[in-house]
């Protein structure tokens, strides 16, 4: 993901190694958007965000799922806690909290 | 009182030179700059103090604080998260310098590790357009993890050997922050012997030499270029500025760097400079609290 410029088909041109932020990434069959994409459009997400008390959210890096306290619809959620974004995680089951939370925001939590 | 060991014996230009020398035994202080692109300054300030990290702002340097912690700040949640950037004071000059604006087409010749390559891109607010490129392969990795960590959208990624940059006229805005011999990190160990000293023997000046001409070679007319070292060393400075004098129709412009610094010296050694080197500045250690570094701002005339 690139920030759109009006002149960046002026360095087209150029031996480019990468460019911006990795958005989505191949999950078996499916897409994933990554953590670097969830901290960038996570304040604006206006539904599928599950905001988690802080210890929960450390619970959830440390065991890798956890019981929700109420319901929630099946499917990907931006996790927040603390007013940042964290990444994604699943819900299955309604309230079984599954990590999508990447190595690096794993290893941050439980230093 | 330790007897002090001169590693700047025949730089009688530095001001308060035993001062400078008394200072080399104590480190350096930390210091960081809050990454704005991921929440906004006050919000960030206040999960990095929450953590204990305590801040000072630095007058008129934007987003940069003096920072104190028992550990090393890359051991910091806030850091892993990208809500800040550790950075030594200094290296804010060359991009104070560049003037940017949003939209700028921007190049960091040199760019590993990223510091201020993603300063740019905060102080333009992630809207222009910056390819950061460094012809060490092995260094884009710390590049591009920083990057991705400060959460920035407008760098492209080029690994050119900077001589042999496409000198097509294409970007507004150039820094060099040149490889140099690295004096103005120099710090004396218990016996006064320097610590940290760069090895080898690499012919610098005939390296920064090749890469200001290129730099310069792919600006638009008008557009700047701005050469920094973090060495007070006259031949990879003021010496290198002399010599694109005398190759390209450049011009070295005043600027107002928002700390104390002096003006580029114009003889060294027996070896006179051109006189358009003392509108470059220079910043000593002991004076600013942090790296000395050299800094020059260049138009390219229309």
């Amino acid at each position: 993901m690139v920030r759109q410029h009006p002149c960046l088909h002026e360095i087209c041109n150029l031996k480019i190694q990468n460019a911006g932020l990795p958005a989505i990434r191949i999950l078996g069959r499916h897409l994933k958007p990554t953590t670097q994409f969830a901290q960038l459009f996570g304040p604006m997400a206006t539904k599928r965000v599950l905001r988690l008390e802080w210890d929960d959210l450390r619970d959830l890096a440390k065991v890798g799922e956890i019981r929700l306290k109420k319901r929630l619809a099946n499917g990907f959620y931006l996790v927040n806690s603390q007013e940042f974004f964290w990444g994604f995680s699943l819900v299955k089951e309604g309230e079984r909290l599954i990590s999508y939370l990447s190595k690096q925001m794993k290893s941050a939590l439980l230093s | 009182m330790i007897q002090a060991s001169d590693p700047f014996e025949t730089y009688d230009f530095i001001p308060q030179k035993d001062a400078l020398l008394d200072s080399l035994y104590s480190p350096l202080p930390p210091y960081l700059r809050i990454n704005t692109l991921k929440t906004n300054e006050q919000k960030a300030f206040e999960i990095i103090q929450k953590e204990g990290i305590e801040l000072t702002p630095i007058p008129n340097v934007p987003f940069f604080y003096r920072a104190a912690w028992e550990k090393g700040l890359g051991h910091a949640l806030s850091y892993k998260v990208g809500l800040f950037y550790p950075q030594a004071l200094s290296s804010a000059l060359p991009v104070l310098a560049l003037a940017l604006r949003p939209q700028d087409i921007i190049l960091d010749m040199c760019a590993a590790p990223g510091g201020k390559t993603t300063y740019m891109a905060q102080l333009t607010g992630d809207s222009s357009l910056i390819v950061a490129n460094d012809r060490n392969i092995g260094r884009l990795t710390s590049l591009t993890s920083n990057i991705k960590r400060l959460g920035i959208t407008c760098v492209v990624v080029s690994s050119i050997s900077g001589e042999q940059f496409p000198p097509q006229e294409r970007f507004h805005k150039v820094l060099l922050d040149a490889p140099c011999s690295g004096e103005g990190k120099y710090r004396l160990d218990r016996e006064g012997r320097v610590l940290f000293r760069a090895e080898g023997h690499t012919n610098l000046p005939a390296i920064q030499k090749g890469l200001i001409v290129r730099a310069f070679d792919t600006l638009i007319p008008g557009g700047t270029l701005v050469y920094s070292t973090c060495t007070l060393n006259p031949m990879e400075n003021e010496d290198v500025i002399t010599y694109l004098l005398k190759k390209r129709p450049a011009m070295v412009v005043p600027w107002s760097p928002p700390l104390m610094s002096h003006p580029g010296v114009l003889e060294f050694n027996g070896r006179a400079f051109s006189k358009e080197v003392r509108h470059a500045r220079r910043f000593y250690p002991h004076e600013i609290d942090s790296v000395g570094f050299f800094v020059a701002k260049i138009i390219k005339p229309r």
